[in-house]
């Protein structure tokens, strides 16, 4: 316990005593914070408005016009029972006539005397199968099947939507490694000033017989508490930025992050960037 | 016993210590004498291997310092108390702090450092200063500050790198007094010092240094 309190009291102390590159490195872990957490705003959203869409997603699948009724709907119900399929509507001839006067906005038996239309069906996706790759494979089944004439979906539409998303999600993930890459960089090289500035006193500590972990513990305490600076001041940010958003956008419907969620995880990243960055320069220095 | 056979250790081709042999028993209150750039630093440095020793032994109750790994050199050094010149106290500490360091190092609990630190603080003529910052203390109080922390957990030698450079003559006889006192208690004591009126009254032993080289013990 003394020891604790010891190391605790040291970090602090070499805190205030270098208020300066404190205060920078605190700065630096702020600003990558919150773009952490503005980028990780913008993806929640951009997910949740993806998923929104994919609830759209469907399979039409059109029966042999020599199906009857009742094989129709074993047909269906065989269909039902793929892997992927949520549920589905049995289409039949009325139906179909229905669809095909919404989309042409005429009548089928007017013009042609006769129904023609084919019974078929519509079918949802289950969530984890609704990407462009999946939903094809499940058509592919659904074809070999007797009995079915064709079965399709919007195809490029979903393509294009997947690829957008996985390529945001590349880039994200790059320009994130990026940012977390150089903040660790700069976070560190600012603690090495500090380092560097007691010097001296690490070598009295050295021949007096400390271990590098006894020498390295406050450093790394030091770090944690640069982090949780840092997240404190890119919280206040984010808090200010998030009113903003309310005010700006009103009732527009937004994905908000949990506060609790996104005070923890500004508190967690920030303690695990000052740990990083320190831990790497004073492992550095005493190499 | 300390005992240096053959020991070379150098900063340059022309500076350090050169093929030094000697021993000082146990107990034994030793001056290192000589001008400055001799090798009395460098020998306290070989001993407590805060450089690296190019040649020769050194070995102390039988270990063979120069051998030693680095992750043993904390546990060693824990054994040596250490003075020095500019006594490199921490700055932001106060007296009390800094004396007790080598005990928090070694993870004493909160009473047992209480105890020694107070004993030693009394014994080095430091009491009711405990709690001042040790950069606001004189040049005499903050060699004693150092001193109180060599002695503090009571280390079978004590090296102590010119302590009285800086101070007035009475100061230095007093710290001269201290780590005799010392000696007489059984720890190993090797002073050094280019302050040669200072310690012939005493009639002790001294090692005299030149160029890194023996010239007299």
């Amino acid at each position: 316990m003394s020891r604790i309190i010891f190391f605790l009291t040291e970090s602090i102390r070499a805190l205030s005593r270098a208020r300066i590159p404190a205060l920078i490195s605190s700065i630096t872990i702020a600003i990558t914070l919150l773009i952490f957490s503005m980028a990780y705003y913008a993806y929640v959203n951009l997910i949740g408005y993806s998923h929104e869409f994919k609830k759209q997603y469907r399979i039409e699948v059109f029966f042999n016009p020599d199906v009857e009724y009742r094989q129709g709907l074993e047909l269906f119900n065989k269909i039902l029972l793929i892997d992927g399929i949520e549920q589905g509507d049995f289409v039949d001839k009325e139906d179909a006539a229905a669809i095909f006067k919404k989309i042409f906005n005429k009548d089928v038996i007017e013009i042609i005397g006769d129904n023609p239309l084919p019974f078929g069906g519509r079918f949802e996706i289950d969530e984890g199968f609704r990407s462009a790759s999946t939903m094809n494979s499940i058509v592919n089944e659904i074809k070999v099947i007797n009995g079915v004439d064709d079965a399709l979906f919007s195809t490029g539409l979903i393509m294009r939507l997947d690829r957008l998303v996985s390529n945001i999600l590349g880039v994200g993930i790059l320009i994130g490694i990026g940012i977390f890459v150089i903040s660790i960089i700069l976070v560190s090289n600012t603690i090495r000033l500090i380092i560097h500035a007691k010097q001296d006193d690490i070598h009295t500590f050295t021949l007096l017989g400390a271990t590098k972990l006894f020498i390295k513990i406050p450093f790394l305490l030091e770090g944690i508490l640069q982090g949780l600076i840092g997240s404190g001041i890119s919280l206040l940010i984010l808090i200010f930025l998030r009113s903003l958003l309310f005010y700006i956008l009103g009732s527009y419907r937004m994905i908000i992050i949990e506060p609790v969620m996104l005070i923890s995880g500004n508190i967690v990243a920030g303690c695990l960037l000052g740990l990083f960055a320190s831990h790497r320069s004073i492992s550095k220095y005493l190499k | 016993m300390i005992r240096f056979e053959n020991v070379t250790a150098r900063y340059t081709q022309e500076t350090g210590i050169f093929d030094l042999s000697f021993a000082v028993a146990k107990g034994e209150l030793v001056f290192l004498m000589g001008p400055t750039g001799a090798g009395k630093s460098t020998v306290l440095r070989a001993i407590i291997r805060d450089i690296p020793i190019e040649k020769g032994i050194i070995t102390i109750d039988k270990t063979d310092v120069t051998k030693l790994k680095q992750r043993k050199l904390p546990s060693y050094r824990r054994n040596i108390g250490m003075i020095f010149q500019d006594f490199k106290l921490i700055k932001g500490m106060t007296v009390y702090e800094n004396i007790s360091l080598p005990l928090r190092i070694v993870g004493l609990s909160k009473k047992m450092i209480k105890d020694r630190v107070t004993k030693v603080i009394e014994l080095v003529g430091l009491k009711g200063k405990e709690n001042s910052l040790s950069m606001r203390l004189s040049g005499g109080e903050q060699q004693r500050v150092s001193i109180a922390r060599a002695l503090v957990t009571e280390p079978d030698i004590i090296l102590a790198d010119e302590p009285t450079g800086n101070l007035d003559p009475i100061v230095s006889d007093d710290i001269i007094d201290i780590l005799q006192s010392t000696a007489d208690k059984g720890t190993t004591v090797i002073m050094s010092t280019h302050n040669y009126p200072l310690i012939r009254p005493r009639k002790k032993r001294f090692i005299e240094l030149n160029d890194g080289r023996l010239i007299h013990q």
